[in-house]
């Protein structure tokens, strides 16, 4: 009896401790890690550029070339895309954040392209790598990146919510201080404050260090995500009609 | 002899790890309420001890020595008052 007793309790006791396991066990990061490199975090991009110039510099670069160029340089350009990319991997990385969302928009747009532009230059690929007139038109090429940032707040709202680098009651209190942030815009539209919005700038960019000092070490993808959209929810905040849309 | 050693090397080893996961549970809610405090700006190197008064209600007691209350208001906002 005394036996059973004593082999009962620690088996109870692993089985509890499993129990409160579990959940610390459950943290798996988001996959998006690589595609969404802030421009801010020079950290990240400089650990995801080398990755990212292996497998992107053929693929998106060719399509850009593609819609750029579309009469008669498509061949051209499709091979002289892959030393102009590894060139720009600086720019490509700064060009990420806006694709870092957009990660999936650029391989249906290299699906789309892509066999279009392989049926009708692979011919002249082969003819025009001997050519040197395509080194002019790289730099145009590479102002087409600039995109405009694509932004998801509904996400990101929901990715802060359910991070675990930040406790409930960090979040309870970010919320907050996003709360008077908010109410500090409503009052400046509304004109019923006086607030400049070089103020509310300095609020907004105060607030967002403070969630990236929290999650740059829990969540960093989250963290890079928030950064690269610094702008684009700024735009969001300073446009009365985009704010009055919230 | 040797059933009852194992017996006891076990439960010593399921305590050690019950144990290790409710200091590790206190770490995040120190943590936790150490980033509540500095968010209010206040001074708060890292929480030493924290006291559950209630729910949503603590007190925190920082390693220089800083004593707070954190408790969630009935607005539902966070506060933080030093002892």
């Amino acid at each position: 009896m005394r036996y059973q007793v004593t082999a009962g309790l620690p088996a109870l006791l692993v089985l509890f401790g499993c129990v409160h396991m579990q959940p610390d066990s459950s943290a798996p990061a988001p996959t998006q890690s690589g595609a969404q490199q802030g421009p801010n975090n020079v950290q990240d991009t400089q650990k995801a550029s080398p990755d990212k110039t292996e497998p992107h510099p053929a693929q998106p670069q060719a399509p850009a070339t593609a819609q750029s160029n579309p009469s008669a340089t498509q061949g051209k350009d499709a091979t002289k895309a892959p030393p102009r990319a590894t060139g720009t991997s600086s720019a490509g990385a700064t060009a990420e954040p806006s694709s870092g969302a957009s990660s999936k928009p650029s391989s249906p747009r290299n699906s789309s392209t892509a066999p279009g532009t392989s049926s009708a230059a692979t011919g002249k690929t082969n003819n025009a790598t001997t050519t040197t007139q395509p080194p002019v038109k790289t730099p145009a090429t590479t102002s087409v990146p600039p995109a405009a940032p694509s932004l998801d707040l509904a996400a990101l709202e929901a990715r802060l919510k359910d991070t675990r680098a930040i406790g409930v009651f960090t979040k309870l209190s970010l919320k907050n201080q996003v709360d008077d942030l908010l109410s500090q815009f409503r009052a400046l539209y509304s004109k019923k404050a006086a607030i400049p919005l070089s103020d509310l700038r300095q609020r907004y960019d105060l607030l967002l260090i403070k969630v990236l000092s929290l999650l740059q070490d829990g969540d960093p993808d989250l963290a890079a995500a928030i950064s690269s959209s610094r702008e684009a929810i700024w735009g969001v905040l300073a446009d009365p009609e985009k704010f009055a849309k919230l | 002899m040797v059933c009852r050693k194992v017996i006891l090397a076990l439960t010593a080893v399921a305590l050690a790890s019950h144990v290790g996961l409710t200091l590790a549970a206190d770490d995040s809610m120190g943590k936790d309420l150490g980033a509540t405090i500095a968010l209010q700006g206040m001074p708060c190197d890292k929480v030493v001890d924290a006291k559950r008064n209630a729910d949503s209600d603590y007190t925190a007691t920082c390693k220089d020595g800083n004593r707070y209350h954190v408790f969630i208001d009935p607005k539902g906002r966070v506060v933080v008052q030093r002892l």
